[in-house]
C-alpha cells in the first residue's frame, strides 16, 4: 500500500473575508509543521524503513506464525505431538499477530480515508 | 525478533514442566521394578532445568539434562520372589514414592502457572490491539 505525498506547497493561505473578523489575524499556516508531515508522507510513500516496509514486514512475520501454527496442526492431529500446548500457544499467537495486522491494517486505511476527505 | 517473547518463554516454561511430570510418571511406574542382586537397579531420573535465552534478550528454560539416581537402590529379602538370590535377596529401586508425589505436584503446579502466564499475556495483549477500535 502506498500513501501519495502531499505537497505542502500545494495550498495556500486563505484571504481574510473583508468584514467578516476584521480583529483577528489572517491564520498563517505553521510552515514547519507541514514540511514535517509531508517529509513523513513521503517516506511512508517510497517505503524506506516507513509504513510500507514496515508492513511487508508485519506479513511475513505473521505469514511465518501462521505456518508455525498450522505444522503443529498437522502434527496434533497426527499424533506427533508431544505436548498438546505447543499448538494451542502458537495457535495463540498467530491469532493475536493477525488480530493486529488487521488492527493496523484498519488504522492505515482510516488514515489515507481521512486524508483523502480533507478539504482543500 | 517476535512481535509476543511471552509465548515462546512460557512455553519454554511449559516444555520443562513436562518433562519433569513424564520423568515423575517414569519413576513411579517403576518403583517396584525388581532387579536380581548382582543387576544394577532401576535409576530414579531427575530433570535439571536451565535458563538459557530463546534470542538475545529474551529469556527461557531448557531441559540441561537428565541426572540418574542411586543404581545401588535397597536390598530386600524377598526368598519367595523368582529373582532372588541364594541369600533371598533381589534388589528394588530407591525411590521415596513421597518425594515423587511431592515431585509430581510442583510439575503440574508449574506446568499450571506457565500456561497461566500465556493466558494472561493474550488478555493483556488482545486489550492493547483493541485500544482505538472503532466502535
Amino acid at each position: 500500500m502506498s500513501v501519495q505525498p502531499v505537497g505542502a506547497a500545494g495550498t495556500s493561505p486563505v484571504a481574510p473575508v473583508a468584514g467578516l473578523s476584521p480583529s483577528l489575524p489572517p491564520l498563517a499556516p505553521d510552515a514547519a509543521a507541514g514540511a514535517e508531515f509531508a517529509g513523513a508522507l513521503q517516506q511512508a510513500g517510497t517505503g524506506q524503513g516507513g509504513l510500507g516496509a514496515s508492513t511487508i514486514g508485519r506479513l511475513e512475520d505473521l505469514q511465518r506464525l501462521q505456518s508455525t501454527a498450522g505444522d503443529l496442526a498437522v502434527k496434533a492431529v497426527t499424533g506427533q505431538l508431544a505436548d498438546p500446548s505447543q499448538y494451542t500457544i502458537a495457535a495463540t499467537e498467530a491469532t493475536l499477530a493477525t488480530q493486529m495486522t488487521v488492527a493496523l491494517r484498519n488504522k492505515a486505511v482510516e488514515a489515507y480515508s481521512d486524508i483523502m476527505r480533507m478539504q482543500l | 525478533m517476535t512481535t509476543f517473547p511471552v509465548f515462546g518463554v512460557a512455553g519454554s516454561g511449559v516444555a520443562v514442566y513436562r518433562k519433569w511430570l513424564d520423568a515423575v510418571s517414569d519413576n513411579i511406574s517403576n518403583i517396584n521394578t525388581v532387579r536380581r542382586s548382582d543387576e544394577p537397579a532401576f535409576q530414579a531420573r531427575y530433570v535439571m532445568a536451565r535458563a538459557t535465552q530463546l534470542e538475545p534478550g529474551v529469556g527461557g528454560v531448557t531441559v540441561g539434562g537428565i541426572e540418574l539416581g542411586s543404581a545401588e537402590g535397597r536390598l530386600v529379602h524377598q526368598p519367595d520372589h523368582p529373582f532372588a538370590d541364594a541369600d533371598g535377596n533381589v534388589r528394588l529401586p530407591d525411590i521415596d514414592l513421597g518425594s515423587q508425589m511431592a515431585q509430581l505436584m510442583m510439575a503440574q503446579r508449574g506446568y499450571q502457572a506457565n500456561l497461566a502466564v500465556v493466558d494472561r499475556a493474550r488478555d493483556a495483549y488482545s486489550a492493547a490491539i483493541q485500544i482505538g477500535r472503532n466502535q
